[in-house]
């Protein structure tokens, strides 16, 4: 299952501030696209399907749907404010190499 | 002496249905596909990460939809390629082999009317036109088209792609070739933007050259696909397909980047004449 920093929930947490809900969940799937033929998304999301895998991490629902979740398996969402780089980021063991830009993998 | 009439009935047929269909092949393959109109079609690669190829098929939009065409002598078939990458995407890639009778006229720009066919262009064979039909027309197409045009059975389709110089996916391309290797690059867009593969074969036009291209080449000698091409009495290239043509045979030959300018022949020292620079 996908796992999120601290770091990374303590974002969502204040995104969900911002939106004044706190019944949405943070869905990461895995989308065609890229140089490497795959790609991330990651939004926030009130529609949860039944063949969805969700869990709550550091106080935040995280979902992912059926076909994306074998290539998550055991990907790490964190979240990075540094001065090189600031946003969230995913760290995929699973993931064999990815473009040069860093936005696809495959 | 009649045009000829290639029947590719028995290619793979492959239709892609759903909402995301366009932008979904468009973000997968290699050609433009978001411009195309009903009734065209271009020619297109399915690369790997790496910006190898890993199969040639047509893409033509059809007034229902996108229709993939494939030559069955490729040993990976196009849908089986394309479907680990669907996803969740709401995009069905359904086989319809075997359900149209498809029809190619490699030299025309208009296809003959016949009643309940429709026309694609392109032609799946990489120049003229394709005719289709529903597969119960096939027989009475069949007897329609033989009419006025000749039946072009193998060794003619092949005779007349290696005059017209148009590389095969299996013969002239391998796994092993980017597109700018294997003389496929027009089945490349270069200014869509992102898709499959696109970072490797956009690094090679971009910083540098391949480090082999695909020659059209005649000579007076006979030639046979893998004998090898000789510069200087090294060899730097092999013949990848080769037909007799009326007066010389024509061949495509792979040859390496620094060898392609310089004066080619064969084994035997027959002299290998560029077709047209």
């Amino acid at each position: 299952m996908i796992t999120l920093t601290e770091s990374a929930a303590g974002k969502v947490k204040e995104l969900l501030q911002e939106e004044g809900r706190s019944d949405i969940a943070l869905r990461v799937a895995v989308q065609p696209g890229g140089c490497s033929g795959l790609r991330y998304a990651m939004y926030l999301d009130d529609e949860i399907a039944e063949s969805d895998t969700a869990q709550e991490q550091f106080g935040v629902r995280i979902v992912v749907d059926r076909m994306s979740a074998p290539y998550l398996d055991q990907a790490k969402v964190d979240f990075l404010d540094t001065l090189e780089q600031s946003g969230f980021t995913i760290d995929n063991p699973l993931a064999q190499g990815g473009c040069a830009c860093g936005h696809s993998f495959h | 002496m009649r045009e000829l009439v290639a029947d590719l009935s028995n290619w793979r047929a492959i239709a892609v249905d759903g909402t995301d269909a366009p932008t979904w092949l468009n973000d997968l393959v290699s050609a433009d596909i978001a411009r195309l109109r009903p009734g065209e079609a271009t020619r297109s690669l399915l690369l790997s990460p790496t910006g190898r190829v890993r199969a040639e098929f047509t893409v033509a939009r059809t007034r229902d939809g996108w229709l993939l065409l494939q030559d069955p002598a490729q040993v990976n078939r196009i849908d089986a390629l394309l479907t680990p990458y669907v996803l969740s995407s709401d995009v069905a890639l359904m086989d319809r082999t075997g359900q149209l009778a498809i029809f190619a006229f490699p030299k025309l720009t208009t296809a003959p009317e016949h009643e309940g066919t429709w026309a694609s262009a392109l032609s799946c064979l990489g120049a003229g036109i394709d005719l289709f039909a529903p597969v119960n027309r096939h027989d009475s197409l069949v007897a329609e088209l033989t009419e006025d045009f000749a039946l072009a059975d193998a060794d003619d389709l092949e005779a007349w792609r290696v005059d017209a110089a148009i590389p095969r996916f299996g013969r002239d391309a391998t796994e092993d070739d980017l597109p700018q290797e294997c003389g496929l690059a027009s089945a490349v867009s270069f200014e869509k933007g992102c898709y499959l593969g696109q970072e490797a074969v956009a690094k090679v036009r971009n910083l540098g050259h391949p480090r082999r291209v695909l020659l059209a080449l005649e000579t007076t000698a006979p030639v046979s696909p893998g004998d090898a091409v000789c510069a200087n009495g090294s060899e730097v290239g092999t013949v990848t397909s080769a037909a007799r043509g009326a007066d010389r045979f024509v061949l495509l030959a792979k040859v390496r980047w620094d060898a392609r300018d310089q004066p080619l022949r064969t084994v035997t020292g027959a002299e290998l004449t560029p077709r047209w620079r």
